[in-house]
């Protein structure tokens, strides 16, 4: 395993990592240009841009960090520069783990284990890629078309396509929190803890709009300290 | 032309060549491995590795795209799932962008926003994710494991509840029945989890077809 990771963590699987994640990177800057290009068209000007954008990267900071915490176990296992690609790109540390031991699982053996060597290493590695893959190809495949699927779905009338949106927005993080509502833990009082602290955040923000950049961070930290005399 | 449309189409133009090329890249490090290292992998292997797996999330690759779609429109579709933890995320940066700039999800307006506030994300995401990569080490290390246990554990909950909050307060109503339905039928019918997404996505939007038309929303 030693000299397995040795090779995982060589100098060129670093140079393949930094591509995959420029690739990120730039997406995200095209998408930026454009939205600069393209704001006086709708009334926009650059100073909302960048208020958009900055409140974009201070809402991430805590789940960003989250995502990190489980850092240690993955590298320990596939190396630096897959981590670093597969946590960039698409994954989290659980799907490409699951990966990871599926592709051993594939040749008969254990995820670093006995017999676990560079051909084992590869599959393991080609099945997180292929993995990762398949989300890609759904959005290359579909993403552009689907416009006009919600055209259908949703017509021309604002009203019943804001509520769609809402719609799907409240069931889909109905969905994420139910597993921690129907079960009682510390992990319910986080939820219910974050959710309370994000309402009367709103209302705080309501007066003090500069508040409203830092609700998700400081829900977040409130949820975290409710929960953890729950543990 | 309409912004619309001439937004999506320098959207897809974009967001569909990053596809490729990231597609491409993904196998650099097995063709690497393969190049310089010799590893020979048999075919029978790889293909074993990649049913299996197919077989395990496949079901996601198709519905993630379409349910996100409705919440983070063309452009943050391609950089949702190019960068993932939509729900993590690129939701939340999406919503609070919108809050802050006092823009609706769905206009003109709100999309540009919502394209920025994504993009602000990743930055954070992909800024953090490599000082954790390089240092992860001595940074964690520094951590006592209690706090460390706090964070893995109960991060995401609070999380998820804080979003879902902020979405509840814009449409209360909505969250009268779409709450209750996604715990009953998690609580009480088993099924594997894309069912569950399925139900909360599309299940809810049937209901709120209804409460539009008897104008219980609006």
């Amino acid at each position: 395993m030693e000299e397995l990771l040795k090779i995982g963590n060589a100098a060129p699987f670093w140079g393949c990592a930094a591509i995959s994640v420029s690739i990120v990177v730039l997406l995200a800057l095209r998408y930026v240009k454009l939205g600069y290009k393209f704001a006086g068209s709708v009334g926009l000007d650059r100073a909302a841009c960048n208020r958009a954008f900055k409140s974009g990267m201070i809402s991430a900071m805590g789940p960003a960090i989250a995502q990190v915490i489980v850092i240690l176990a993955m590298i320990s296992v596939v190396g630096g520069p897959i981590s670093w690609i597969r946590l960039s790109m698409i994954g989290s540390a659980a799907t490409e783990l699951t990966a990871a031991r599926t592709g051993a699982a594939a040749c008969g053996v254990e995820l670093g284990g006995a017999g676990y060597g560079l051909n084992q290493m590869a599959v393991s590695w080609f099945t997180m890629s292929a993995n990762g893959c398949g989300w890609l190809l759904m959005v290359w495949l579909f993403t552009h078309r689907m416009d006009k699927v919600s055209d259908k779905i949703g017509g021309t009338d604002t009203a019943w396509r804001a509520i769609l949106t809402a719609t799907a927005s409240i069931g889909l993080y109905s969905h994420m929190t139910s597993p921690y509502l129907v079960k009682f833990s510390g992990r319910t009082v986080a939820a219910i803890v974050g959710a309370v602290s994000m309402f009367a955040l709103i209302q705080i923000g309501k007066k003090h709009p500069w508040i409203k950049d830092y609700s998700l961070g400081f829900a977040i930290i409130a949820g975290l300290i409710g929960g953890y005399f729950f543990m | 032309m309409d912004f619309r449309t001439e937004w999506n189409k320098s959207v897809i133009r974009v967001g569909r060549a990053t596809m490729l090329l990231a597609i491409c890249c993904s196998f650099l490090p097995s063709i690497v491995l393969s190049l310089v290292y010799g590893a020979a992998p048999s075919i029978g292997s790889l293909l074993a590795g990649w049913g299996q797996i197919a077989a395990a999330y496949g079901a996601f690759y198709v519905i993630e795209p379409i349910t996100y779609y409705t919440v983070l429109g063309t452009a943050g579709s391609y950089m949702g799932i190019l960068a993932g933890s939509m729900g993590q995320m690129r939701v939340p940066a999406a919503a609070t962008a919108l809050d802050v700039t006092n823009n609706e999800a769905g206009s003109d307006k709100g999309e540009i926003i919502s394209t920025m506030g994504i993009a602000g994300s990743i930055v954070t995401n992909i800024t953090i994710l490599t000082i954790f990569v390089v240092f992860g080490y001595q940074i964690l290390g520094v951590l006592p494991q209690n706090v460390k246990n706090a964070i893995s554990n109960l991060i995401l909950p609070a999380l998820f509840g804080a979003v879902l909050m902020q979405f509840v307060v814009k449409k209360p109503r909505i969250a009268l029945y779409a709450l209750p339905l996604v715990l009953l039928v998690r609580k009480f019918v088993p099924m594997p989890s894309w069912g569950y997404i399925l139900i909360a996505v599309f299940g809810n939007m049937i209901i709120s077809k209804f409460a539009y038309k008897a104008k219980f929303i609006k």
